[in-house]
């Protein structure tokens, strides 16, 4: 377990579904009752009652799910497009999901899956093509966009190196220590949780979630 | 009653932090007692967790920052959007009754082509093997210079005078399939198969017709 191999990405695993062994709910929480709902109205072939409601889970559902696309990718668009498709995805497969289930559970799942595709995706792009300008500015809208009032000129600087350096420390961790680090820590998702998004055993999860804190404060020493 | 005397590790004061769930919470709970007798400890706590702490309050606020409400709006309009639009395409298509499958046929148009190439060389393959069969069997065809020159026991003359339909023996069948895939197989006529492939035979168009009448 604590030699977990590090080499199967997560997005191998089958994106729709979930592991069969997921415990049920014991009282289905209000995003599954509401796509659950959704669910039954697609079925029913009634689609703009089952967009209505999906609005309602996106409400919900949007702010955690482009913080989390934001700290996987570091990039606004590309975080937002994340969300997007999720959203997307959620419903074109809402067939699939399971009313027994957690549904925060599954669309992390189908969200994070997505994400690790975009950063594979913006690696071969690093690899094989010239860094283009879109890049650049993307870069800087991200740093403007930090607001002009509250902290001074100074202080804002200082967040900005801090934020810099820890989203590369974060960024050098290995892709599960990453993944866990980012659901636990920054979502305070449950290892049970974690588990079921990544499809690890709970002990594995927490050994990932001590590597990647070991590893961070190691490089990131007196800065975090 | 151990962690009374001996001070938890750091590991162990960050699995308190980042604790949940059943696994090991008799070990945590031994651990919280601890802290409560032990102010090193607590402080070594404090120490651990505190920048762990401000890491994710500011990891939230940052996204919080870039993720505005408008932008959030913006966000929720476009997915809606999406979701209204691939509604509109899924009602279209199906329409009229049948379109499907006479799109199934226009994208599968490549894949037909191809076995339709396939067939073609398989049928030039055929007709050659015709051709060479005739040969040997029938007194009205001039037999291939080729053929004969490379391989004089293909043929023993008193089988096939013997009988107007020889049946083939497995050695003369194996050297006849030998001698088309040198022919076929061949550098020089390889090179020009697939020229070959797209041009229609006189001889193929006849044994077609043939078929037909």
């Amino acid at each position: 377990m604590q030699n977990a191999p590090e080499e199967t990405a997560l997005s191998d695993v089958p994106v729709e579904t979930l592991p069969v062994s997921l415990p049920a709910l014991t009282r289905p929480d209000e995003d599954s009752r509401i796509a659950a709902e959704v669910k039954a109205f697609v079925r029913d072939g009634n689609l703009a009652a089952a967009r209505d409601h999906f609005a309602a889970l996106v409400v919900r559902q949007q702010r955690r799910a482009s913080r989390i696309a934001y700290h996987f990718l570091r990039d606004a668009a590309d975080a937002d497009e994340a969300v997007q498709d999720a959203f997307v995805k959620v419903f074109s497969h809402i067939e699939s999901f399971r009313e027994d289930l957690p549904f925060e559970v599954w669309f992390t799942r189908i969200l994070i899956n997505g994400c690790l595709d975009r950063q594979k995706a913006r690696r071969r792009r690093a690899r094989w093509m010239i860094p283009s300008l879109d890049v650049e500015q993307g870069e800087r809208s991200r740093t403007e966009s930090v607001p002009s009032h509250g902290p001074s000129p100074e202080e804002l600087l200082l967040l900005r190196e801090r934020r810099t350096q820890i989203a590369s420390a974060v960024g050098k961790l290995p892709e599960r220590q990453r993944t866990i680090f980012l659901l636990c820590h920054y979502q305070g998702c449950s290892s049970k949780e974690v588990s079921t998004i990544t499809g690890l055993n709970e002990s594995t999860v927490r050994v990932h979630l001590f590597r990647a804190v070991r590893k961070l404060r190691s490089l990131l020493g007196g800065n975090l | 009653m151990k962690m009374d005397r001996f001070h938890p590790a750091d590991d162990r004061l960050i699995a308190l932090y980042f604790g949940d769930g059943e696994a090991n919470a008799e070990e945590r709970r031994a651990v919280r007692q601890h802290l409560h007798g032990c102010e090193t400890c607590t402080w070594r706590y404090t120490e651990l967790t505190a920048p762990l702490e401000r890491l994710r309050q500011d990891a939230a606020s940052e996204a919080d920052e870039v993720f505005t409400p408008s932008r959030l709006d913006a966000q929720r309009a476009r997915i809606l959007d999406t979701l209204a639009e691939t509604a509109h395409a899924s009602r279209v298509i199906p329409f009229p009754a049948g379109t499907t499958r006479l799109d199934r046929s226009v994208v599968r148009r490549p894949i037909a082509r191809w076995v339709a190439a396939a067939a073609a060389a398989g049928l030039l393959v055929g007709v050659m093997a015709g051709r060479l069969l005739d040969t040997g069997t029938g007194p009205s065809v001039s037999p291939a210079p080729v053929v004969r020159s490379t391989k004089a026991t293909i043929a023993a003359p008193t089988l096939i005078s013997d009988s107007p339909m020889p049946t083939l023996t497995g050695e003369r069948d194996e050297a006849m399939l030998s001698e088309i895939d040198q022919a076929v197989y061949s550098q020089r006529i390889a090179a020009l198969s697939a020229l070959d492939q797209l041009t229609p035979h006189i001889r193929q168009e006849t044994v077609l017709a043939r078929a037909i009448r």
